[in-house]
Formats: structure tokens, sequence, C-alpha cells
């Protein structure tokens, strides 16, 4: 067997755990739901941002803190706990019996939910933000591309970060309730302590202002992203630890 | 112990002072069993409870590791073992949960991609297997749609897909017509006819008599004995009697029912016979002179009379009940031991 029909087999159960996975996912009646929710409210954020002027560069802002965020929050939080629970006979009983590895497994279903959260972010945040921009008057477009690419990235690792954390809740063994509120639990206690520091001010104004600057690409936070990106890598390879030691 | 009626003589499974306490519940699956199975052979697992069986199973396919004692599948170690091995096992799990948003024939090809079978042989395959367990008909249908038995069957093809070597199946014709439990049969027979090895944890007697060589009963973890069929039989000594007879069944069976305090133990019904079982103490000229009794009193004609062979499921509970008795007794001597010896060292200690 020559090196690339090698590599071909190394990465083939990889992408069939994937693929079924992104399948599975996508037809889900209540993540189709969510999906369904967020075009009406991407259409109602880029309608708005058109008619008002002085919001022209603040729909994508308005978009990402109140639709984006709260429902990616929602859909991990129905995808995530149940992904490594050990109750999942489909996972334990016709699968991971069927010469998978439990590494293969791990990395094509994270794999699976990653892909769907950044393809689907993806499409809304460009969508929304080149819509807004293409309605708008010239003169209160002030927009950066390259403000709006990191805003995308400081999304997709705030995105990251929150699935790692449910990750490896849900692969340590713990049923799907517990899982979900334990993830609350240690959300409400860092945002009380993250405010009560002052590491975040909870004025809306301000969380938009400081969104809104980084989308013209006034703001630089590649330290806390790549300390947050870290630390959800951690995280991941914890879960994974838990993973392959349990019993099903 | 290696059954006898072993084909090949290479071992498949082999396992020795295995013992597994279940997390969560610290419940004893397995405790020190010890259990050799050979290429070809089909091997009934029953018992007291199923937490045992599935639990070995599990073990077998490497989703649960063992607290003690070694597990080797086709010679090697459970713990290390590749999870390539997989794909010489198949697996029909008891409880099925299927994703619901496919359909049977997507589900299938998506377990033989899985498997990394080729599309042209998985098809082949599929076909065959469907056309065995009249499956065929329900290929194209949403798994939402099939009934409980048929996503058991298309469990079952699935678990063949992949042309396994080992197959590990937990209750096949639980919820089955009689026609599709015939199939099973006829497949199940097929598959080792080839030297295939088959196990079978059910509480199906009957289909595990008409399928199985060779019976492993669990009783508290442990297995309690393992043979043939005939042996196990062997280990009731309630001798039994078959009586076919014409006249009123329902006369016949009160005069049983007031004959059950003179040495008949129980009795069973079957399509034209009657099988009586007798109190061991009994002679056989008081057996005889007590249905003689019967059949004058239930004014019934005797046509038939022979030894019947011994009823599995009770020779299976004896040995069950038995080895729990044994149980007990030791572990109450050993108490006993252990208070004598407590009570020795106090007394040494006063003296």
């Amino acid at each position: 067997m020559n090196s690339s029909a090698r590599m071909q087999e190394v990465i083939k159960p990889y992408l069939y755990v994937s693929l079924s996975e992104l399948r599975e996912i996508v037809v889900k009646p209540s993540l189709l739901l969510g999906f369904l929710v967020q075009i009406i409210l991407s259409v109602f954020f880029v309608t708005v941002g058109a008619i008002d002027q002085w919001m022209t560069s603040e729909p994508i802002s308005w978009f990402v803190i109140l639709v984006l965020g709260p429902l990616a929050l929602i859909r991990m939080v129905i995808l995530i706990p149940v992904a490594f629970r050990s109750t999942d006979r489909f996972m334990t009983d016709l699968i991971l019996v069927r010469g998978i590895s439990r590494l293969e497994y791990f990395v094509g279903k994270i794999a699976a939910i990653n892909t769907y959260f950044v393809l689907e972010s993806l499409i809304f945040v460009f969508g929304v933000a080149y819509f807004s921009i293409a309605f708008s008057a010239p003169e209160a477009n002030d927009t950066s591309w390259v403000g709006l690419s990191c805003a995308y990235i400081i999304v997709l690792v705030g995105f990251g970060f929150v699935g790692s954390v449910l990750s490896v809740l849900s692969a340590s063994g713990l049923s799907t309730v517990r899982t979900v509120l334990i993830f609350f639990l240690i959300l409400v206690t860092v945002l009380l302590f993250s405010v009560l520091v002052g590491f975040i001010n909870v004025l809306p104004e301000n969380i938009f202002r400081s969104y809104g600057d980084t989308v013209r690409g006034l703001t630089d936070l590649s330290f806390s992203l790549m300390l947050l990106f870290f630390v959800s890598l951690a995280n991941v390879t914890a879960a994974y630890a838990f993973f392959a030691r349990r019993d099903f | 112990m290696v059954f006898a009626e072993s084909k090949s003589g290479s071992i498949i499974l082999d396992i020795e002072n295995l013992t597994k306490i279940v997390r969560g519940t610290h419940r004893v699956a397995l405790s020190d069993v010890t259990l050799k199975v050979e290429a070809g052979q089909v091997l009934g697992l029953v018992g007291d409870n199923r937490t045992s069986r599935a639990t070995l199973f599990r073990l077998i396919l490497g989703l649960q590791t063992p607290d003690s004692g070694s597990l080797r599948i086709f010679g090697q170690d459970c713990v290390s073992k590749s999870p390539k091995l997989n794909n010489r096992i198949g697996f029909l799990p008891e409880n099925i949960e299927l994703k619901k948003n496919i359909s049977a024939i997507q589900y299938l090809k998506l377990i033989a991609g899985l498997s990394g079978i080729q599309e042209e042989v998985a098809a082949t395959r599929i076909a065959k297997y469907s056309e065995v367990l009249h499956f065929g008909d329900y290929l194209g249908t949403s798994i939402r749609k099939l009934s409980k038995s048929e996503r058991r069957c298309l469990v079952f093809i699935g678990s063949l897909i992949h042309d396994p070597e080992l197959l590990l199946l937990e209750e096949p014709v639980k919820d089955l017509s009689l026609v599709m439990r015939k199939a099973v049969r006829r497949l199940i027979a097929d598959f080792s006819a080839k030297g295939n090895t088959v196990i079978i944890s059910s509480d199906d007697l009957p289909f595990l008599e008409q399928v199985t060589g060779d019976l492993a009963i669990f009783a508290e973890g442990h297995i309690a004995f393992e043979g043939s069929l005939a042996s196990i039989r062997d280990t009731r000594d309630i001798p039994a009697l078959s009586v076919s007879f014409s006249g009123s069944a329902d006369k016949f069976e009160n005069e049983l029912r007031i004959e059950a305090n003179r040495g008949i133990l129980s009795y069973r019904f079957a399509t034209d016979t009657c099988d009586i079982y007798f109190d061991p103490e009994m002679f056989l000229s008081e057996r005889l002179r007590v249905l003689l009794a019967i059949i004058e009193n239930s004014e019934t004609v005797l046509l038939d009379l022979r030894p019947s062979a011994a009823d599995l499921g009770d020779a299976v509970d004896g040995i069950v009940d038995k080895f729990r008795e044994t149980r007990v007794s030791k572990l109450v001597g050993l108490r006993q031991a252990v208070e004598q010896r407590a009570l020795d060292y106090s007394e040494a200690d006063l003296n």
C-alpha cells in the first residue's frame, strides 16, 4: 500500500464519522427551527440597519450580541451534552463496536459540531454585514472588513470555548441534565465574578460599543483570544481523556 | 473448560479469572469468570441476571475494561487490542437505538462505510441478508416507521454486513414473529457452519435449545455451570415421565392436582403429551401406581408412556439455586469461622 492510499485509510474513519454526524446535526428539527429563527432575525437586523442610517455599522454588533450568541449557546446546549453521554446506544453499540477507535469517533464528532457552527455563523455574520453595507447610505458606512473578520474570530473562539466546557462535562460521564445544570452554574458564577472584579462592564451600550469598536478595527484582542483558544484546546484534550477511559 | 463439540480447535475467546465491578452502581457483574470459546462453537449464555452477560459482551467489544483477570479475543488482550479487531466481530444489542431520520438502506450503507466495506460488496451482502430475513420490502422505509422487530432485523443485517468471524447476539429473537425466528435460526446455523463462532445471550431457552450446542450459566456474576445441553439436563435429578393419553385433559389435570400431594412435584402439558415430574425419592413402582390411579380416576386411556427428558429451564433453575445455596452455606461457614477465631483471640487475651 503506498503512502497516499495509507493516508486515505487513516483519514477515512474520521471523515465517515464526521460526515454522518454532520448530516445528523443538519436535519435535527430543533436546530432547523433555530436556523429559521436566525434567518428571520437576520432579515430584521439588515432592514433596520438599512433604514436607520445611524445604525449602519451597528446591525452586525446587535445581531451577534442579541441573536447569534444566544441562539448558538442554545444550540450548543442542545447538541453537545448529548454528544458523549453514556446512554447513547447508537454511539456505543453501533459505532464504537465497528473498528472505529474512540479517538476517531471523538475527533470526528467534535469536527462535525465545529464545522456546523463555523459554516452557520460564517453565513450569518458575513451575510448580515454584507447586506447592511450594501443597503445603507455610503456616508454612514464605516464597517471595516478586517475588523469584521477579527470580530468573527472572536465569535468563533467564544463559541469554541463554550463548546469545550460543555464537551468536558459531557465526556466526563455526567447525565445530560447534570451537564446542562453544571454548565449554567459555571456560566453564572464566572459572569458574576467577572462583573464583581470589573472585567466585564454590564452596561449594554458599553458591550455594544466595545464590539462595534472591534468591528471597525479599533481594538486589538489578540492576546485574550490566544489565551481563550489554548484554554479551549486544553478543555478538549481533557474531554478526550475522560472519553477514552470511560466504561460504556 | 473447552467444550467437547468445538470444531477447529483454535481458541477465539480466552477469559481467565475475569472480574468486573460496574462503575457507579458498584455491582459485581462478573466475578472470577473463566471461559474458553473455540472457533465454530455456538454458545448460549443464560443466567439469573442480564448484567453479567451484557458486561461480558461489552468487555469483549472494548467498551469496558476489566478490573482484574484477563480477556483475550482472537489472541489479543482486550485492553491493548487494536479497535480494528472489532471488524471481526458482529454485535446485535438487546436495546436498539437508531438514528431515525434516515432510511434502512442509508443506515446499512453508513454502517458498511464505518466498517470500511466497498459499496458493491456492501450492496451484495445487504441484498443477500435482506432476502434471508424477509427485509427487502423495508429497505427504503424510514427507520422512524419501522416496528421493533423490523428494527431488530435491520441491526441484525448490520451486524453481518462486514462478514464477521464472531457474532455476539443479545436476545436475537426478541419481538420476532415465528417466521422471522425460523429465518434467524437458519442464519445462525449457516453462519456457524462456515466455522464462525456465535455467542448468544438470551432468556429464551426454547430458542437456545434449537440453535446452541453448549450453555454457560451465570449466577451472581459467576459461571455456575458450563457444558453441553445434555450435560445440563443430566444435572436435573428429578425423574419425569412423558404420558400420552386419550380422553378429557381437564379430568386428567384435576386428578394430577389431587395426586400432587402424593409425590408429583410438577407437570407440564405439551401438544399431545403430559410431562409429570415425580419426587426423586419415589420408586418406579410407586410412580407407576400413582399414574395408573390418575388414569383410572380421570377415565382416560393410556396410549404411551416413556421417560421424559428433563426440562432445560428446570435444569438451569436447579443449577442456579444449587449454586446460590452452596455460596450461602460457604459464606455462613466463613462467618462462623471468623466469629470462632475472634472468640479464640478474646479468650487468649483474657488468659
